[in-house]
């Protein structure tokens, strides 16, 4: 039986991941893909062959397709059909309370399928990016290691009032680093005070940046996708011990990376 | 090999069925498994099996469990107990439909 090694299976992972889809789709299709290229390897084709027959036929285009599928199916189908019973329900208590006249009710069913109607097109059409919000350490909420939150604070080096443009995750040395959101890697390096960098840029005006890092796995250029290993926790840089500097901007201006999960941001705050 | 339309309609039925007698499978062992079964004549996109699936654990007919194979994370789906009833159904009704198609298709059996 022909099982795919770790450096094959990155090689199709790589495919899926230039089409940005959730975590949990992409380990499903994954799967799904790495099995049926060992079956055609099971019929005699060499991996390359297997590889270039199996994904040409789950085109970028093909994988998104699934995944927007998916959210349409099991979110706004049901969002509609809500919005469309409470739309009659709502038609049904007009109709049945006393001061009802026959014209006006006429209007307001209109007026609801006609909303309905527009309502699916909006829905459907643009995809919202939802802003990062996710932990860039697996598996622990952001609020439980955090050592220093965003916002005014005195600075644990020059000991003076500054504004501090993100937050402070306590973390091992060596931790995994995960993107946030999905994005495109914009940089990845050594970046003076702020040590070894990453910084991603989102969709939305959003770019999340992971300071004083130990190593960097992403390059500059490379796309990533939410959960995505991009880094290790290191102490590089201005640090006095191993951390993970995270910084949410929107518009080039930080935000609270807390206040992310919690609600839309109203815009971005004072720096 | 059928058309679309005609996959769309018995795809649910299909997948609860084979979940109803297997107990527990992954997508692509289920694309195989149909594939197989049909001769090659039933053939599943994955880019309606999986929406379907997706829809079907919302709705509490399936549940999910996850596990590493061959050092890949393998999502399984398994019927519950409401997708096993909903199986029955489903395959009750489609018995009573080739039934009705027989008569109003004028249909002789080979």
């Amino acid at each position: 039986m022909i099982i795919l090694n770790e450096e094959q299976v990155a090689t199709v992972q790589a495919h899926l991941a230039s089409a940005g889809l959730s975590e949990s789709l992409s380990a499903e299709l994954l799967d799904h893909l790495c099995c049926a290229i060992e079956a055609r390897m099971e019929e005699g084709a060499d991996f390359p062959t297997a590889v270039h027959t199996t994904l040409k036929s789950w085109p970028i285009r093909h994988l998104r397709g699934i995944q927007k599928n998916i959210r349409f199916t099991t979110k706004i189908k049901p969002m509609i059909f809500r919005f469309t019973t409470a739309a009659a329900l709502l038609a049904g208590i007009v109709f049945m309370s006393p001061g009802f006249s026959p014209s006006p009710v006429a209007e307001v069913t209109t007026c609801t399928s006609h909303h309905n109607e527009e309502m699916l097109y909006s829905l459907t059409l643009p995809e919202k990016f939802e802003p990062p919000s996710a932990s860039p350490i697996a598996g622990v909420e952001m609020e439980d290691i955090l050592s220093c939150g965003y916002g005014m604070r005195t600075h644990p080096i020059f000991k003076v009032r500054k504004f501090h443009r993100g937050i402070d995750l306590k973390a091992k040395s060596g931790t995994p680093v995960l993107a946030t959101a999905d994005g495109k890697v914009i940089f990845a390096g050594s970046d003076g005070k702020y040590g070894i960098t990453v910084r991603i840029l989102h969709e939305d005006g959003y770019i999340t940046v992971f300071a004083h890092l130990s190593e960097h796995i992403v390059e500059r250029g490379d796309h990533v996708i939410l959960g995505e290993k991009i880094a290790a926790v290191g102490s590089t840089g201005m640090s006095t011990a191993p951390h993970l500097h995270y910084e949410v901007l929107k518009d080039d201006k930080p935000v609270d990376p807390l206040a992310l999960g919690r609600a839309l941001p109203a815009g971005a705050t004072e720096g | 090999m059928y058309s679309k339309e005609l996959i769309k309609g018995t795809l649910r039925t299909v997948i609860l069925r084979l979940l109803d007698r297997e107990g527990r499978l992954y997508g692509y062992q289920m694309s195989k498994l149909v594939n197989e079964r049909s001769q090659g004549n039933y053939q599943l996109s994955e880019g309606s099996l999986y929406p379907l699936l997706h829809k079907l654990v919302k709705d509490g007919l399936l549940v999910t469990e996850t596990e590493t194979v061959n050092g890949r994370s393998r999502r399984y789906y398994r019927i519950t107990e409401a997708g096993r009833a909903a199986a029955t159904d489903r395959r009750e009704e489609f018995r009573r439909f080739v039934l009705t198609m027989r008569t109003l298709l004028d249909l002789q059996p080979e």
